[in-house]
């Protein structure tokens, strides 16, 4: 998901969505990668969290299920990507 | 990119880690004058040593998947890779602290001695097993 993926789904600006990150990332809530020109975006989350999201999600509270299934898995906890 | 607050990170981790050995330290010493008090007996002392032994070690397997600690992935599946590794770790040391602190809380001596040690290997195994397999095929997906 790129950060152009990303702000469509916000009524908000790219400079507002990287601000938004900047103050997520000082919460530790997510991590930045960069590599090359691309910087990844990731959850962070303890295991309390997400076993609360889970039940969250269980009991239709919350945050609906991603889009695609294989953002469920470890290897796919990425927010998206920004170019 | 969290260069900035890395520093930051670093010293909330040791602030954790100060405050679980301060609790550990702190509930052993007035377990200990508790029992020299007579308010409490040995078994009771051992036992509720044992069970914030676990919470601690819950405590920390909580903490593991929000940790980064380490040079930055150089690609987005050792990114992965890495998140795997620490999200599973987190979740079986999490568990098994949890069941460790149960056992020592509730079950008889006999049977939370071999078990609390048994649930925390297991733990282990599942760590270093998901760690290797995973690692494993990362590697060879990248050899394909």
């Amino acid at each position: 998901m790129t950060a152009g993926e990303l702000a469509v789904q916000f009524p908000v600006s790219r400079p507002t969505m990287s601000a938004h990150f900047a103050v997520l990332r000082e919460a530790n809530l997510i991590d930045s990668l960069k590599i090359g020109t691309t910087i990844t975006y990731r959850l962070k989350l303890s295991v309390l969290e997400d076993a609360l999201l889970g039940f969250a999600r269980l009991f239709g509270a919350g945050a609906e299920e991603p889009a695609h299934p294989t953002e469920k898995t470890g290897a796919s906890r990425i927010l998206g990507t920004a170019e | 990119m969290s260069t900035q607050s890395r520093p930051r990170r670093a010293s909330k981790s040791m602030r954790l880690a100060l405050i679980l050995a301060g609790i550990q330290l702190g509930g052993a010493v007035l377990l200990s004058l508790a029992s020299s008090q007579g308010l409490i007996d040995g078994e009771t002392k051992r036992r509720t040593v044992m069970a914030l032994l676990g919470l601690c070690l819950a405590a920390i397997g909580n903490r593991m998947p929000k940790e980064s600690s380490g040079p930055p992935p150089r690609t987005l599946s050792l990114a992965a890779l890495r998140q795997s590794v620490l999200h599973l770790g987190g979740w079986a040391l999490t568990l098994a602290g949890l069941a460790f602190a149960a056992l020592w809380a509730f079950a008889p001596y006999e049977v939370a001695l071999p078990a609390s040690i048994t649930v925390v290997g297991a733990a282990m195994i599942v760590t270093v097993g998901g760690c290797a397999w995973w690692t494993l095929s990362h590697y060879r997906s990248s050899a394909s």
